[in-house]
């Protein structure tokens, strides 16, 4: 409708004041609306009401390191991975690493497989953040002592048994059980949700250690640096951190060689040294 | 209500004009509508939710335990752990003491021959052919070693002694990581291919006289299933007496190759065939098709086709078979993808498979040369006459029978052409299985699947003077196995230009006609034998598979040519099994 009406006062003689009844009219339409809601409004409500799919599974996280740090397209695998536990002594830390009698456990325990020694494990705590007012538990893994043949005396009038305590680190070690079926591999692996972790977003774990000792039934809390620092910053010295990724190949973890002091990497060999806390 | 009414003040229309008040009225009229009385409650049925997301979801989650039989009857000629190990000083030497003053090498007159050797040291343990460390010496007087190819070389899981070499450049410590002995991928039927065993009917490699109720009939012989029952209707083409015939039996006249022997009423003395005999099955007027399944790689989540590196396998946890070979567990990690796939008939998918490729598995050090090229071919039972020669039957070699294809060309047999020559991981398509469709029918049925061949390249050499070469006989496993993913209907549904609802799929007859098979809801038993029915979770549905895999020789009792034997190395043969009864019966026509 786009009629124009132009109407001149002058020439609607003698008047003064005009009015125009312009009327306006709504047609009532008489339309089922519970229909349309059925149709329409309902759907978009039971979808917003249904929970989204989550994704359960899980998946595993391979060790990897990048010989280039600057390139991560290209990793090559890890196959060890090595935590060396370090307890304070009278005079601080020894410039060896701690051995088992150094923390209460004696001969005889490792010799005849005692609860003090076997039982005593090092609990590694995986969170989503560094920052304790504000971060989850997301997983954790034990790891409890284990003699290998490294451990066994080949001389002496005591062959094939247990080396004694003072010759044996406060250490464990992961390896790849396909390329060393015989090593120890609880732990090496680390699992994940697996739609958490893309290939443009990887996901940081944050580990923090504890040593639960069976022989004394003490729990030690462990940090990344073997000095004492003011409590402000000792909380930023508990974290080691490991970056989950994933791409064409698989999906990987790498260890954050820059946030914390305490990882060497040799070949494709990885130590961890953690350290008992203290404080200034 | 878009109507416009323009008012022009009083000066716009003449210079002399003064604007004056004025008044418009404007009624605004509205009318009620009637909403809905009352609340509207909508109850959300849980299992109608999750049947809708189980049906509409497209992604699919795949895990198999794989149970492997395999073993290493046809080991290496020559190198280490081979035929000639027990020609060697270690193996021969009985004088005592060792490397003495009396010792003359391998010529003294205690020492063993080469045969006593083998007598002596070979042992077969679960299978697997090997020898006790003859050092007495060494520290363990029980250690098996395995003969070349060994375990590790055929085993699911990674082979760790066996390094690919692409190890980190600034460490030399590190080779690499273990290689792979068999490539895993997930594959679909994608689309179709004729080779000469299909073009234009199935090919017939041999007719027979038969005798049926004291009449002399001609058997046909097809080196695939001919899917053909007793009345069926066949329609012959490329002979002198080509034309629709009935089935009068199938099978030979001890009840023998019934699957494959077929009987038609026509004098076998006249009766020619060539390499342009073909035969059809006819359906209610639709003749049959015949042509092989290319599988393709799927799609996954993310890439358009599943990659290489998709999946891992793992030994699963204190898992044997009764030959105390270690059964391994395969997993795909990426998101399978069927969502806008459809077959080589344009349905949507029914089938994955998973497919499996022999590596060549060379190893860098150590003297094993690895696997030769893996060819592909179809499994036909023995039938003789299959083997082609240079004769008149030549035609014969397009037959792929998996045991009649080698490497040595005319030695010992004239190899058959295979459908692949080199099959790996890097290709995208695969030869699946040959199968026959027919129309009438709307459905596929497999007619031969496809295998996979290959030796190890040691034994196609030249060898020793104790073990000569080339010995042609090698290993061949099935290939493709597979996951059934949605069922067809088992009734064929009709439909013409008024029905509603014809599937995009559905078969166009010519005559008006249109013919489907209704593709079934997951989880819907229509009565079956195996409905599918499978987990969905995570938004995905989860298929596993008890697969069991075995590794077969072409030639264990040398009825293909390909058995090698010598006096004193010849490949250990295989122990045939009789029947203690005849299972067989011939079908009664009369």
């Amino acid at each position: 409708m786009s009629n124009k009406y132009n109407i001149k006062i002058s020439a609607l003689s003698g008047v003064t004041d005009t009015y125009f009844n312009i009327p306006i009219n709504l047609t009532p339409r008489t339309t089922d609306q519970a229909e349309l809601v059925d149709r329409k409004f309902l759907d978009v409500e039971v979808e917003k009401a249904i929970n989204p799919i989550q994704d359960y599974e899980k998946v595993r996280f391979t060790p990897i390191y990048f010989p280039d740090p600057t390139d991560i397209s290209t990793h090559r695998a890890i196959d060890k991975i090595i935590y060396n536990v370090k307890f304070l002594n009278t005079t601080g830390f020894p410039t060896t690493p701690t051995m088992y009698s150094d923390i209460g456990v004696n001969n005889d325990d490792i010799r005849f497989g005692k609860n003090r020694f076997e039982d005593s494990f090092l609990n590694l705590s995986f969170y989503d953040s560094d920052r304790a007012t504000n971060q989850r538990l997301l997983s954790f893994i034990n790891i409890f002592p284990r003699i290998t043949t490294t451990e066994i005396q080949l001389t002496g009038p005591q062959a094939g048994l247990p080396k004694p305590a003072n010759q044996i680190p406060v250490r464990f070690m992961l390896s790849d059980p396909i390329e060393n079926p015989e090593g120890f591999a609880e732990g090496f692996y680390i699992y994940n949700f697996k739609d958490e972790v893309t290939a443009s977003l990887p996901k940081e774990l944050y580990m923090r250690a504890t040593f639960n000792n069976a022989a004394n039934g003490s729990i030690t809390n462990m940090m990344t640096e073997s000095v004492p620092y003011f409590i402000d910053d000792l909380v930023h010295k508990l974290y080691t951190r490991y970056v989950l990724y994933r791409d064409d190949t698989g999906y990987f973890y790498v260890l954050d060689e820059t946030y914390s002091n305490n990882i060497t990497r040799i070949g494709n060999s990885i130590t961890i040294d953690i350290y008992e806390i203290q404080a200034l | 209500m878009d109507e416009r009414i323009k008012y022009r003040l009083g000066e716009g229309t003449a210079a002399n004009s003064n604007n004056v008040d004025s008044y418009m009225k404007v009624e605004m009229v509205n009318n009620e509508s009637t909403l809905p009385v009352g609340d509207m409650n909508h109850i959300v049925d849980v299992g109608e939710r999750f049947n809708k997301e189980r049906q509409e979801g497209t992604y699919y989650r795949f895990s198999a335990t794989i149970r492997p039989l395999m073993s290493n009857p046809l080991f290496n000629i020559s190198g280490s752990d081979s035929w000639d190990s027990f020609n060697t000083y270690n193996f021969r030497n009985q004088t005592y003491p060792a490397m003495g003053p009396t010792d003359n090498g391998i010529n003294d007159e205690e020492d063993l021959t080469f045969k006593e050797s083998v007598t002596r040291h070979l042992k077969e343990i679960d299978g697997w052919f090997g020898y006790y460390s003859p050092n007495t010496f060494s520290d363990g007087l029980c250690n098996f070693i395995d003969m070349e190819p060994k375990r590790r070389r055929l085993s699911f899981t990674k082979d760790r002694f066996n390094l690919d070499g692409n190890g980190d450049p600034s460490d030399p410590s590190d080779l690499g990581e273990p290689v792979r002995n068999w490539e895993i991928t997930l594959t679909y039927p994608s689309s179709s291919a004729d080779t000469a065993l299909t073009t234009g009917g199935l090919l017939m490699f041999d007719k027979r006289a038969v005798e049926v109720g004291k009449r002399v009939m001609t058997a046909i012989g097809i080196p695939v299933l001919h899917n053909l029952e007793q009345s069926d209707i066949v329609r012959i083409t490329g002979t002198n007496y080509d034309g629709d015939y009935d089935v009068k039996r199938i099978g030979l006249d001890n009840g023998d190759l019934r699957g494959y022997y077929f009987v038609i009423d026509v004098d076998p003395t006249l009766f020619l065939i060539g390499n342009n005999s073909r035969i059809k099955k006819v359906v209610g007027g639709q003749e049959s098709v015949y042509y092989f399944r290319i599988f393709e790689k799927i799609k996954t989540r993310v890439k358009p086709r599943m990659e290489n590196d998709d999946y891992e396998i793992y030994p699963l946890s204190f898992a044997n078979n009764i030959y105390n070979d270690d059964v391994s567990q395969m997993i795909v990690n990426e998101d399978i993808d069927v969502s806008d796939l459809t077959d080589n008939l344009g349905r949507p998918i029914s089938e994955i498979y998973m497919t499996i490729i022999k590596t060549k598995g060379n190893q860098l050090s150590g003297g094993f040369n690895g696997f030769t090229n893996v060819k592909s071919g179809v499994e036909v039972p023995y039938m003789p006459d299959v083997q082609a020669t240079s004769g008149g039957d030549a035609y014969k070699v397009d037959i792929p029978d998996i045991r009649r294809i080698h490497d040595g060309f005319t030695n010992p047999t004239l190899s058959h052409t295979p459908l692949e020559n080199n099959v790996t991981i890097a290709s995208n398509s695969f030869y699946g299985d040959v199968v026959e469709y027919n129309k009438f029918k709307v459905s596929e049925t497999i007619l031969g699947e496809i295998n996979h061949r290959f030796n190890t390249a040691n034994r196609v050499g030249s060898g020793t003077s104790v073990a000569t070469g080339p010995r042609q006989e090698g290993y061949y496993y099935k290939a493709h196995y597979p996951y059934i993913v949605r069922n067809f209907s088992a009734y064929i549904e009709q439909g013409d230009l008024s029905t509603a609802g014809i599937p995009d799929y559905a078969e166009d007859l010519g005559d008006g006609r249109w013919l489907w098979r209704d593709f079934l809801s997951i989880g819907f038993n229509e009565g079956q034998d195996n409905p599918v029915n499978y987990p969905f979770l995570n938004g995905a549905h989860y298929l596993h598979k008890n697969l069991c895999f075995t590794l077969k020789r072409q030639d264990p009792f040398g009825f293909f040519g390909l058995y090698y034997s010598q006096i004193t190395s010849a490949d250990p043969a295989g122990d045939p099994m009789g029947d203690n009864f005849t299972t067989n019966f011939v079908q009664n026509v009369c």
